[in-house]
């Protein structure tokens, strides 16, 4: 055990974390009452801490009165740590000689060849003249604009100039996506806080930030540049059929960043200008909310994170062309269904274009084997592999697909990230349904600042001589038909269509609650069916608004165009509930919107409870604290 | 984020209807026990259940699959009763344990059995549940002995924890009555106060200490704000008794100006209430003739008072409830409502104006206001 002894040694002086022999031994000597948690941090931080004997056994009560000390605690242990020194962002100094224009909108600047310029917040990038390459995109002053997203919670695109006089134009934009903050914390504070009203802010060092927020640029290294120039120029040269590019490694490795860059790369350098990108992780789309899978058209480049690019039919930047429901952010439940749905989205892939594939990031077990059998059955010519990866794994898909080319990329130290995964599906789920496509030549996407509770649902009728839907489904687990209707109020559900024979398949075995709800039984052995992919898709997500059980109706509110939702009236549809996140973030829009006080807040679901202790507790899922968590503390 | 929790029960209420159904004395009747199961299990498939109510449904669910299949003949080995209980225990103990680590944030993760001293879970369950796992299944003796702790573990720990929270439907009429006869005694008081010409420091105890009275019991319930804000309108206690058309009600203001400047004060969303019920009132049917309607009459010049009047304004700070009562005239056209708009209009609020003008001209009834309209409109 001397091994466990050596990591508390090193970790139990303190640099921000209060260990539990301190707090024990804060517990035994402090006065209960007027002593506030907050008084014995800084006490301890002036360095009296010292004494503390790291190598005493705790005694047995002293483990109730550590319990309640890191219960207050919790949320305040991680005292921030001294600041690191300030990185450098940005080799370019603004000077009177290289910035050209500096007003309210616009900022025009000269950069010199390798002159790199890292920005925050959201703007649009034209080159004048001369070439830059940001996010991996090329961009010559016949590109046109291009719109950037650069919140803080990611790493930052870094505009790099190619040739020497390359001259930049940043114009403030506003695509309605800062009012997402007024609506809930998690994006608050992510964008540019500029002194000139301006919706972007230069970054020089990690220090220019008026808000202190901890940033980093995006850096590309030379091994995975030159596997992606390898990949770039294989999809320009080789003929159709195109080759199939999937990213394969384990969370947080970066296969989302690469896969971006490689779709810049091929789309600015190809004389072709789209290509095909089958968005199939469920827990950390691309292009959607969590719980869908899709295969989208790629016109435009990827220049900014995942929630800032939903695509739709409508768009003709990322337009969708067809997509499934798995009603979860992990295909365990489901495998095999699962990849039906990836091999039925695969059959609309135009051959002429290449198709990059993004996987999620499971590895080992199930998610390995239905990795590589997905391999094989989409014809994958090159994989990218970011390690550490199993090596079984590589060896599989060297058998299942003797033809593949692996391509591997070396492991990159992990970056701390501002938002947890939960936090991120929220974040994504939030922004598609606040987003708006207009079917217009403004090439560009809204956003609406309105909260849920106050969009105009679409009233649905389930019941009746002419119903709008047919069914409920339920994928995952079945609910007792008496609570159907409990468990659908406020919660999200996929909107699907389904073809006339799998309509009168689901006829046979659609039962009515007590409501009269339409559901969809189980079968005999008690398993809930799923709609066959090639008889059925995906047109979006809704929130169940509301059920009026009197006139038998639903009250839907969804991102999907109007005229879309239009035409659904002559369809079949089926409205499938499984294991979305529940919508927390749309519960409380209202209450960090106007802020209002106890008397007005009785809302359903929501309880002003703060913080529980372990009795009154959710059990979820979270990884091992790891030691750097430990060490820099939280964010 | 930390202020709220999102709970899968819509109100506080319906959790402890599930908690009267699964802990009641009576729960031999088994079908309320599976109902309220079913219920749980619907609840986690809202996500966001504590893991108490989930192993209390599991342990319940435990208890009744054993008493189903004695019940029938013997065709259910006694293994998978054994292991259905042996199941829900070991996910009982299980999720407080790793509760409890996860919570630590430590690198050394304490052991379970540490943990569970921590939280007051008896060692007994711990070495149960190691024992079903690592070890032969437990007697069905034991295990039915040990469920039935378990379930008494979870009153004491969660269950009956629980803030109590009284079914609104039942308790309200109760209270609107008490308020009703606080307030009328309360008016009653002020009037001989007034008559009488008592000193302003009696008087302003006596309004802190029903101020606090009425504080208190209202508590954080909206419902109970709402119940006070009836009593006050729908009893008309407001109201002078004997009225005519065109009278003032400066009487009206003396008595109550300051109640309701203290409650609006120490209330948030008091005001709001008030209006709002006073609005109801002005807009809802009557057989009388409106223009002759003298309680309609009053209450719109109580309405105004509320929003007009300096001491009102300043109390509650925060949004102006001008263009919420405007947007109600608009919406809700009528002889008072149309009184109230124009005297709103005509008190020189220069933003008011140019929001609402031309709406409101637009929904009257009557004809147009004399007023002409602003210089500068929108565009």
């Amino acid at each position: 055990m001397a091994q466990k002894r050596k990591a508390q040694e090193a970790f139990s002086a303190p640099k921000g974390q209060l260990s539990a022999f301190a707090a024990a031994k804060l517990a035994r000597s402090a006065p209960a009452s007027s002593r506030t948690p907050e008084d014995d941090l800084g006490e301890i931080n002036d360095g009296t801490a010292t004494s503390f004997d790291a190598t005493a056994e705790p005694h047995m009560d002293s483990d109730r009165a550590r319990y309640l000390i890191e219960e207050q605690l919790h949320e305040l242990i991680s005292v921030p740590p001294p600041k690191p020194a300030p990185a450098q962002l940005s080799s370019f100094r603004p000077s009177q000689h290289n910035v050209s224009r500096d007003d309210d909108n616009c900022l025009e600047v000269t950069l010199h060849n390798d002159e790199t310029v890292t920005v925050v917040g959201e703007y649009e990038l034209t080159v004048t003249s001369g070439v830059a390459t940001v996010y991996g995109t090329v961009l010559r002053a016949s590109s046109g604009e291009q719109y950037i997203y650069a919140p803080s919670t990611q790493a930052l695109p870094q505009i790099q100039a190619r040739l020497d006089g390359t001259s930049i134009r940043l114009s403030s934009a506003n695509s309605g996506i800062r009012k997402l903050g007024k609506l809930s914390p998690l994006f608050r504070n992510i964008w540019a806080l500029e002194p000139k009203g301006r919706s972007f802010a230069l970054l020089g060092s990690t220090a220019d930030d008026e808000l202190q927020r901890t940033f980093s640029a995006l850096e590309v290294d030379d091994n995975t540049d030159t596997v992606l120039h390898t990949l770039t120029v294989k999809s320009n040269v080789s003929k159709p059929p195109k080759p199939r590019i999937m990213a394969v490694g384990a969370k947080s490795s970066g296969k989302s960043t690469s896969n971006r860059l490689l779709c810049n790369k091929i789309l600015s350098w190809t004389p072709i200008h789209k290509c095909y990108y089958l968005d199939i992780d469920p827990g950390q789309p691309e292009f959607g909310p969590p719980g869908i899978i899709s295969l989208v058209e790629v016109a435009v480049p990827l220049l900014g994170p995942t929630f800032t690019h939903p695509a739709s039919p409508l768009s003709p930047d990322h337009m969708v062309v067809y997509k499934h429901a798995i009603a979860a952010s992990s295909f365990k439940d489901d495998p095999e269904h699962y990849k039906a749905c990836v091999l039925d989205l695969a059959k609309h892939v135009d051959k002429r274009y290449p198709l990059i594939i993004n996987s999620c990031g499971w590895v080992a077990g199930l998610g390995a084997s239905v990795l590589a059998d997905l391999a094989q059955d989409l014809d994958v010519s090159d994989i990218i592999v970011m390690e550490p990866v199993d090596s079984s794994l590589a060896e599989s898909f060297q058998q299942c697909t003797p033809s593949v080319a692996l391509h591997r990329i070396a492991r990159r130290p992990p970056r701390p990230s501002a938002r947890t995964p939960a936090e991120q599906r929220a974040m994504q789920t939030m922004a598609y349904f606040h987003s708006k496509h207009i079917a217009v030549e403004d090439a560009h996407l809204r956003w609406s600042g309105k909260p849920i509770s106050r969009v105009r649902p679409w009233v649905v009728s389930y019941a009746g001589d002419t119903p709008d839907i047919i069914a409920v489904m339920s994928y995952g687990q079945n609910p007792t038909p008496e609570f159907l209707c409990e468990v659908l109020d406020g919660a999200i559900v996929a909107i699907n269509e389904v073809d006339e024979e799998a309509a009168l398949d689901l006829s046979e075995r659609t039962d009515r609650t007590p409501e009269g709800l339409p559901f969809v039984a189980s079968d005999h052995h008690g398993i809930s069916p799923t709609l066959p992919p090639s008889q059925s898709n995906c047109l979006g997500l809704a929130l169940v608004r509301g059920i009026d059980t009197e006139n038998k109706q639903l009250h839907l509110v969804t991102p999907i165009p109007e005229n879309h939702v239009e035409n659904l009236a002559e369809r079949k549809i089926v409205l499938v509930r499984g294991s979305f996140d529940p919508p927390e973030w749309a519960y409380l829009e209202d209450l960090y919107k106007d802020d209002v006080g106890p008397a007005q807040s009785e809302r359903p679901w929501v309880s002003k409870k703060g913080l529980v202790g372990v009795e009154g507790a959710v059990w979820r899922l979270r990884h091992p604290p790891m030691v750097k968590d430990l060490v820099q503390g939280r964010r | 984020m930390s202020r709220y929790t999102i709970t899968p029960w819509r109100t506080q209420h319906d959790l402890l209807q599930v908690r009267a159904q699964l802990y009641s004395p009576s729960a031999t009747i088994t079908e309320t026990q599976r109902l309220a199961i079913s219920r749980i299990m619907a609840w986690k498939l809202r996500g966001n259940l504590p893991h108490a109510v989930e192993s209390t449904a599991l342990l319940i669910d435990a208890q009744l699959h054993h008493s189903g299949s004695t019940s029938e003949s013997t065709s259910t080995s006694t293994f998978s009763i054994r292991a259905v209980y042996s199941a829900a225990f070991t996910r009982f103990v299980t999720g407080f344990c790793d509760i409890g680590r996860n919570r630590e944030r430590s690198l050394e993760p304490s052991s379970m059995l540490a943990i569970a001293r921590q939280i007051g879970m008896p060692d007994e369950f711990v070495a149960l549940r190691h024992e079903a796992t690592h070890e032969e299944l437990p007697s069905l003796r034991r295990l039915v002995k040990a469920t039935d702790e378990a379930l008494g573990w979870l009153w004491q720990a969660y269950w009956g924890r629980l803030e109590e929270v009284e079914d609104v439907e039942v308790a309200m009429p109760e209270f609107r009555r008490e308020a009703g006869e606080l307030l009328k005694a309360f008016r009653r008081g002020r009037r001989d106060e007034l008559r009488s010409g008592l000193g302003d420091k009696e008087q302003d105890d006596e309004l802190k200490r029903l101020g606090d009275e009425v504080v208190g019991q209202c508590g954080d319930s909206a419902a109970r704000v709402r119940a006070v804000t009836e009593a006050l309108v729908d009893d008309a206690l407001i109201l002078p008794a004997t009225r005519e058309m065109g009278s003032s009600l400066d009487g009206a203001y003396l008595i109550w100006n300051g109640l309701l400047l203290e409650l609006s004060e120490r209330i948030p969303g008091f005001r709001h209430a008030l209006l709002t019920k006073l609005l109801a009132a002005i807009g809802a049917h009557t057989t009388a003739v409106p223009a002759h309607d003298v309680r309609k009459e009053a209450l719109s010049l109580w309405l105004l008072h509320i929003v007009l009047a300096k001491d009102f304004s300043r109390a509650e700070t925060g949004h102006k409830p001008q263009a919420e009562v405007m947007k109600c005239c608009c919406l809700h056209p009528g002889h008072w409502s149309e009184y109230i708009g124009k005297r709103l209009l005509q008190n020189e609020d220069a933003a008011l104006e140019e929001d609402w003008a031309e709406l409101f001209e637009a929904s009257l009834v009557s004809g147009t206001i004399s007023k002409p309209p602003p210089a500068s409109s929108r565009q």
